[in-house]
């Protein structure tokens, strides 16, 4: 009974994560190319060290992280506080905000595709609203804003996600804590800094690992809408080593850069884990 | 649920697609919104032509073309006739993936075919043709007339007046200052860091004396970054910061359709689509020399190929003669708007023989065209140029650092498989 | 209705909130209903962008009978995929999950660390190695490949194995002493006691399946295998200046969800919700 998911993990997970190790220090080819693939070192890692682009994916990425993480985690949490608020039409509210959790990503793109179009884009419509006719932004186009508008449509697509959890975690928030704080005369900023936050402690450092986790991997957004562009400001992690394992069909190159990768999200992780949990005994 | 789940997989295993049976051919062509009526129709002739003799073709557009090629060389699955982008082809001899087709094309077809498209198609080391296309192309500047006259800016007629550098900068000054005009440029940023970066832009680098890479010792370092490249691009940089080139994120109609960029600079596949927006004000105008070289154009296409893992060759012969014949070139200029590849085919053509609007188009492909680099490495050097390219024109980077980083890709890539031999031995 | 005077406040951010989420979506259903591409993009950003003015399905038959892009085979190759990896994952992971938590195994602590090792690989860093294995397997292009790294997944074998190891001891050991082998207390006793985790899991991997896209990008190559998401996206590619059809496949593939998710809300709710309660 418990062969058929160790083999399918083993085949799976285990195997290609032994390969890619391998892989990493060759000169593997997606397609076999009449020449043989050698065993190269440590030069995967070297150049990929060296590769200006590459430490821009990476800045691009962590950027992205450390941005929609707290963007994100805001949004879904004040949604999530609202919705559990005495607002009318409650369920309707919480259908309504849960919807782009259902579209996939590549639907999300397109329509934001037309949001962000210029020069006459709803966006820029509201734009030109303030700054005057014949202004626009270029949203894709202009590599300081390009990232900003991948985190604003991020942080549109998968908020519902953590609102949700939010929405679980306010629940197992005793509710008599409120009530005695309200005897208290406690005002609604102090119920929330003294009850409902620290209440909130678990399901903030689970929400800020996996939301920061899930940052490090943005790909689709980015592949359909920038191809990492313009001028490399939107390239990140996924999409670099895609465009040169599968584009390029750089096997071995792109292995050493999901070896780093696999290095750097579980140190993120562990560290987050570590930090987040020993303030919390504290 | 576990029959449910015995039903699902079972479907999965029987979903499998159908293998092609013997005289039952399959051809891959390209998704394009032009070339859909010209498969239609050579699916639709072919069979009925052929289908007697027992020998039938299923000619498929597929979407994401060139991934789904990838993939299906991974699977050992392609079909019996595929399209390749012409420049791609040395790199799929070189690798083994096609094979020589010389030998199934009929002799006439050979000697008919325009010089530029046979150097294409054939590959260096062993000198023969791995790949045939009913068509070639070239760029062109197209332009409104009614905007380059209010302007008051001179257009040339002939390739010999061509403009120069200073002049088209000139007429872009003046056209971006007219009201009507938002970007007076459109030169397709929008199409992305594709081959069109290779294709539209290697011709200002070439008509300035550059060129992508050294074609005798297969080196790109100190060809694509010359001084001569660094100032061809350093120049179009300078337009896109004056606001004189529609961004990529404008969309593709800025010329055609909303009419506010005054010229394009694009192949002539843009033909019905510009013949469409703007009527009698269209005006096609050489390509501007750039410098000593004088006005270049690009050249070249998609064609035909046959995987090296195809067998029925006696059909696939049938197939190819008919896809190359006379009226079938013909029909694929008429339709898509491309020059057919067949000298016998020009003077046929209603846009491109003598006293037709494109006349000048099969002008530019004898005079002024030049092949891309028939390499192994060719998808190396194009994306590595096509990624400078995009950057310059898109930002205020230093031109020579990115063609100084183009240059080391490509050698590097060379380097790394061994010269691709026979190459550089 | 009388508004309570402390929900004032919140209600005017829910309205704001309901506003940004339903804006663009109803800009969508307006483009996707106009038939005419230039009033479209003389629209765009207006009023008239996000309130429908003419009502035609024009776009609409475009889209669902688009011979190069067949939108019918692309549901059923998302609705295949997604299906069989429901079932293979529930079915093998639950399976594994008992035996790791109920069973008598000696080796059970150390497949659990190692099932549990997995959870740190993100699928992002392995896809190339699978691409590989796939090409030697001789499987890319086709459904298998597709449902296979689903499967694969120690995060439903540690929500089972969470929720097996919690399973009261008496009631497995009466279950026992009735005779029921080990894999009849699996089959009878606490699989129909597991709805909650099953739902949870189904939710969770749906939203993966359905957002899946660097994956199947790699491994299909045309309409015989490709789910919605990445057609969606080679839709997009080839049709730039479509918007309204562009609008209507979004619209054709976003409906069925929403409706299947207006069915089960609680349970969908409910099963998001308790992934999270105990990171």
């Amino acid at each position: 009974m418990l062969l058929p998911a160790l083999i399918f993990i083993t085949a799976l997970i285990i195997g290609p994560f032994l390969l890619s190790v391998w892989f990493s220090f060759t000169d593997q080819r997606l397609v076999p190319r009449p020449i043989p693939t050698k065993f190269i070192g440590t030069t995967n890692y070297a150049r990929m060290f060296a590769d200006p682009l590459f430490w821009q994916a990476i800045w691009n990425t962590v950027f992205f992280a450390v941005i929609v993480t707290p963007v994100q985690l805001s949004m879904s949490l004040g949604a999530a506080l609202i919705l559990n608020s005495a607002v009318p039409f409650r369920g309707f509210f919480r259908s309504v905000a849960i919807l782009p959790l259902l579209l996939p990503m590549t639907v999300i793109v397109s329509i934001w595709a037309v949001l962000f179009r210029i020069p006459s884009g709803p966006f820029n419509a509201v734009y030109q609203w303030f700054a005057g006719q014949g202004n626009y932004v270029d949203f894709l186009g202009n590599p300081s804003v390009a990232m900003l508008s991948i985190v604003a449509l991020s942080a549109w697509a998968t908020f519902p996600y953590q609102m949700l959890i939010y929405l679980a975690g306010l629940q197992e928030i005793p509710q008599d804590l409120y009530e005695a704080a309200k005897l208290d005369g406690a005002k609604a900023w102090h119920r929330f800094r003294y009850v409902t936050w620290p209440g909130l402690r678990n399901v903030n450092v689970f929400l800020l690992i996996i939301t920061t986790v899930g940052a490090l991997k943005l790909f689709t957004q980015v592949d359909i809408l920038t191809k990492g562009g313009p001028n490399g400001a939107t390239t990140t992690i996924i999409h670099y080593l895609f465009k040169q394992g599968y584009a390029n069909q750089k096997v071995g190159y792109a292995s050493a850069v999901a070896v780093f990768f696999f290095l750097a999200v579980t140190a993120i992780a562990l560290f987050q884990r570590r930090v987040f949990k020993n303030e919390g005994e504290a | 649920m576990k029959h449910a789940l015995y039903a699902g997989v079972a479907l999965a295993v029987c979903m499998t697609s159908p293998h092609a049976s013997a005289g039952q051919l399959t051809a891959w062509v390209i998704d394009g919104d032009s070339e859909k009526p010209y498969f239609t129709q050579l699916e639709e002739t072919f069979n009925a032509k052929y289908g007697t003799e027992g020998i039938t073709v299923d000619v498929v557009p597929i979407p994401s073309y060139n991934e789904a090629i990838q993939a299906a060389t991974l699977s050992g699955d392609l079909p019996d006739v595929i399209m390749l982008d012409g420049p791609n082809m040395a790199s799929a001899a070189w690798a083994g993936t096609i094979q020589p087709i010389g030998d199934i094309l009929n002799p006439e077809i050979l000697k008919d075919l325009l010089p530029a498209v046979k150097a294409q198609g054939t590959y260096g080391p062993d000198q023969q043709l791995y790949f045939v296309s009913p068509y070639d192309s070239g760029t062109i500047l197209w332009g409104n007339t009614a905007l380059l006259e209010k302007a008051g800016v001179r257009i040339p007629t002939s390739v010999e007046d061509a403009w120069t550098r200073e002049e088209m900068s000139d007429a872009l000054e003046k056209l971006a200052a007219l009201p009507e005009v938002e970007w007076p440029l459109d030169v397709k940023m929008n199409y992305g860091a594709g081959e069109w970066m290779t294709y539209g832009f290697a011709p200002f680098a070439q008509s300035n004396g550059g060129d992508i890479i050294d074609r005798e010792t297969w080196i790109a370092d100190g060809t694509i970054n010359s001084r001569s490249n660094i100032e061809t691009l350093t120049e179009l940089q300078n337009w896109n910061k004056n606001g004189w080139i529609v961004p990529a994120s404008a969309g593709d109609n800025k010329f055609y359709g909303e009419k506010t960029a005054a010229l394009s600079w694009v192949g002539n596949w843009m033909w019905p689509a510009h013949r469409e927006g703007l009527g009698d004000d269209l005006v096609l105008i050489p390509p501007p020399a750039f410098g000593e070289a004088g006005p270049i154009s690009a050249n070249g296409s998609w064609g035909w190929a046959v995987p090296a893992s195809s067998t029925n060759l006696e059909d696939i012969k049938v197939f190819l003669n008919y896809a190359m014949s006379g009226e079938q070139v013909a029909a694929y200029a008429d339709i898509t708007g491309y020059v057919p590849s067949r000298a016998s085919a020009i003077p046929l053509s209603k846009i491109y023989g003598e006293g037709g609007a494109g006349e000048i188009f099969a002008k530019l492909a004898e005079c002024c065209g030049v092949v891309r680099p028939v390499h192994p490495a060719y998808p190396v050097i194009t994306n590595a140029w096509a990624t400078a390219v995009v950057n310059i024109l898109s930002g205020d980077v230093d031109v020579e650092t990115e063609l100084d980083r183009a240059a080391q890709t490509i050698d590097q890539d060379i380097a790394d498989n061994d010269g691709y031999p026979p190459f550089g031995q | 209705m009388r508004i309570p005077r402390d929900a004032v406040l919140p209600s005017l951010f829910a309205v704001v909130l309901a506003m940004g989420v339903l804006l663009p979506l109803m800009m969508t259903l307006t483009i996707s209903l106009n038939p005419n591409e230039q009033d479209i993009m003389v629209s765009m950003g207006s009023v008239r962008s996000f309130i429908p003015q003419v009502f035609s399905p024009q776009n609409y038959i475009e889209v669902w009978t688009d011979p190069v892009h067949p939108f019918v085979r692309y549901l059923a190759n998302t609705a295949l995929i997604t299906f069989s990896t429901l079932a293979l994952s529930i079915l093998f992971n639950s399976m594994a999950a008992f035996v790791l938590a109920q069973g008598t195994l000696p080796i059970r602590k150390p497949v659990m660390i190692l099932i549990l090792a997995t959870l740190a690989v993100p699928g992002e860093s392995l896809v190339l190695p699978q691409l590989m294995m796939a090409g030697w397997a001789g499987i890319v292009d086709s459904y298998e490949v597709q449902i296979m790294p689903g499967v694969a997944n120690a995060m439903s074998i540690f929500l089972f194995f969470q929720f097996f190891s919690r399973l009261p001891k008496e009631l497995i050991e009466a279950a026992h002493i009735d005779g029921f082998s080990f894999f009849q207390i699996y089959r009878y006793v606490a699989m129909p006691l597991s709805k909650p985790v099953i739902s949870a899991i189904a939710v969770l991997q749906f939203l993966e399946i359905w957002n899946a896209y660097l994956w199947p990008v790699m491994v299909t190559r045309g309409p015989e295998y490709r789910p919605l998401s990445v057609a969606m996206s080679a839709y997009f590619g080839t049709n730039q200046a479509a918007w309204g059809n562009i609008m209507a496949f979004a619209v054709s593939m976003a409906i069925p969800v929403i409706l299947f998710f207006l069915i089960l809300q609680r349970q969908f709710i409910a099963s998001v919700m308790s992934s999270g309660v105990k990171g």
